[in-house]
């Protein structure tokens, strides 16, 4: 079942295309990663498909509905957090989730859903200090509350737009096993946008790489572990000035650094460690080496790897 | 829609800017009070009744309306500025609802301040003296006209700055505008008219032809009758913005004019405020 999916999606501020003709697709149990750089259209997808900012041009559908009247409906059926959790500042974290239970009209008793959802992002210990203020939280603990407020209900999909801005390691963790958890538990569809590719990698199950507000590529976390490469690293004992002579000896599909040699996929290294050799360079060091989501999204972006 | 009225109401519960005015309106009633007490106590001529102090309490025409636009623009610029407007949007509500609910609170709010600042200098003159006496011998009509439309006047422009308070974004460009229409505006109002005035008469003789020059002046004052500004002055200058005794007597052929003009210029204001607004707010974006 097909949760969302844009049509042509533009969003044009002034002279600027943030958006630019997107169509993505996002179906039911998927965790989409959504990657681009900064300003490549992310925040501008999410701020669309909330209902937060109106398309210059173009259309979507949620859970089927395109109609702009249905659209508003069928955003009850999801839960967003988009750019910096939106929480009352002077109010307590009991305080926000109490507005929260009010404005989605939340017939249980407020006390035991507000205890459930702060269990569920491990906030529990808000609850003893019902009176610290929201402005007084760190980064990572609003981060977590602003999620919270987005799961006091049982949404079928989830927006997240940058989830692990704040949060420290220990926290970037428990985001990820928190995820994983109503994704593979209670069947909850994702859409999680970040610049922790990395992290990403261990979670999404779908990725969409955005760049200048064009949705480049669409992939299945199986079909990109099957398009990532491996190579052998050699380290050498002095720099090697042209490739020429390795081209000479019918030799391709390798990478010559500064003074590294990366070798391509499962060719045997051999014919290159006899040039070596030939060259009277050492060989310091052998790695193997498995080609990752950053290198992958740098090479659809056409930037530099480090 | 009535969720999101139970939740502004919560919200403005729990607001602090809501608390501090609420003090601020205390106080203003307190000192009212006793201005009009010491006031009269002191020319020996006691008529501390009902009806001087609720004429008195309205004296402060334009810090009230004041006080009550910061407090709505206060209100409404926090939930942009914080972003928690974005919570109402995810949690299904289109824009235009929200937006109604906007200005449906700021009215609420206009109300109940002013009713604050009715109410409170009653309360406070009770446990000075009781029973409070009156000699009102004012026409009540007259009264309730002149603070009926006191009140749809102050709505009418505490909801224009609403409106532009969702428009704003921030909380310092909402105050700021608020300030500037309370305070500058019925002044800019009269130097415009000031000046239309004068490029009218310009070529006229008061000496030699009076009646032209009578007739050209009460042109422009009847077309500034239909100004937001000029309507809002005329029953400020009347005394006070409320006055028991207005001096404006709404049942001669000006009172009417006055009538008129104003409900159709405000009722057109309040379209354009809803209408217009509503669907422009829609159609925009948000933080």
């Amino acid at each position: 079942m097909t949760i969302l999916k844009t049509n042509d999606l533009r969003k044009i501020y002034k002279k600027t295309h943030a958006l630019d003709g997107v169509n993505l697709t996002i179906e039911k149990g998927d965790i989409y990663g959504f990657i681009g750089k900064n300003g490549a259209g992310k925040t501008t997808l999410i701020r669309l498909i909330t209902g937060v900012a109106e398309p210059t041009s173009g259309s979507f559908s949620l859970f089927g509905e395109t109609e702009k009247h249905q659209v508003i409906k069928a955003r009850k059926r999801i839960a967003a957090v988009v750019e910096s959790p939106a929480l009352h500042l002077n109010l307590s974290a009991y305080d926000n989730l109490k507005l929260q239970c009010v404005l989605l009209g939340i017939t249980e008793s407020h006390h035991q859903v507000i205890e459930r959802t702060l269990a569920k992002v491990d906030l529990a210990s808000l609850l003893i200090d019902k009176r610290k203020k929201a402005k007084n939280f760190s980064l990572g603990m609003r981060q977590r509350l602003g999620i919270a407020m987005a799961l006091i209900t049982n949404p079928e999909l989830l927006i997240l737009d940058e989830p692990n801005n704040g949060l420290d390691p220990e926290g970037i963790r428990d985001m990820r096993n928190l995820l994983l958890n109503l994704n593979q538990k209670e069947g909850l569809t994702i859409l999680v946008s970040s610049h922790i590719l990395s992290e990403l990698s261990k979670l999404a199950t779908r990725y969409g790489f955005i760049d200048r507000g064009k949705l480049i590529k669409e992939i299945t976390n199986q079909e990109l572990q099957r398009t990532f490469r491996q190579a052998t690293v050699l380290t050498l004992s002095q720099p090697i000035n042209s490739p020429k002579v390795f081209k000479d000896a019918g030799l391709s599909d390798f990478e010559l650094g500064d003074r590294t040699l990366k070798i391509y996929g499962t060719q045997p290294t051999n014919p290159f460690l006899a040039i070596l050799v030939s060259l009277k360079i050492e060989v310091i060091q052998i790695n193997k080496e498995a080609e990752d989501l950053e290198t992958f999204f740098m090479q659809m972006i056409g930037g530099q790897t480090k | 829609m009535k969720r999101l009225f139970a939740l502004e109401f919560r919200r403005l519960m729990k607001q602090l800017s809501t608390k501090i005015i609420f003090v601020i309106i205390l106080l203003l009633s307190a000192i009212n009070v006793y201005s009009a007490w010491a006031l009269e106590s002191q020319i020996d001529f006691f008529i501390f009744n009902s009806r001087s102090i609720i004429e008195s309490s309205f004296q402060l025409g334009q810090i009230q309306v004041l006080v009550i636009g910061i407090l709505t623009s206060l209100f409404i610029a926090t939930d942009i500025q914080q972003g928690t407007i974005r919570n109402k949007i995810i949690a299904g509500y289109s824009k235009q609802k929200i937006y109604l609910v906007q200005m449906g609170m700021s009215a609420i709010i206009t109300i109940i301040g002013l009713m604050l600042f009715h109410l409170l200098p009653i309360a406070f003159i009770s446990l000075i003296t009781f029973p409070i006496t009156s000699d009102d011998g004012g026409s009540i009509a007259n009264f309730f006209i002149h603070v009926g439309f006191g009140y749809a006047l102050v709505i009418i422009g505490v909801l224009f700055t609403s409106w532009i308070s969702l428009r704003a974004k921030n909380l310092a460009g909402a105050i700021i505008f608020t300030l500037l229409i309370f305070v500058l505006g019925p002044t800019l109002s009269t130097i415009i008219k000031s000046i239309i005035e004068t490029r009218v008469v310009l070529n006229l003789d008061s000496f030699t032809d009076p009646i032209a020059y009578e007739l050209a002046l009460e042109g422009v004052d009847k077309a500034f009758e239909w100004t937001y500004f000029y309507q809002i002055q005329r029953l400020a200058n009347a005394g006070s913005l409320f006055n028991i005794s207005s001096p404006i007597n709404f049942f001669n052929e000006e009172g009417i004019r006055y009538i008129y003009k104003t409900l159709i210029s405000n009722a057109f204001l309040l379209v354009l405020i809803l209408g217009l607004g509503s669907r422009n707010f829609a159609k925009s974006d948000l933080r």
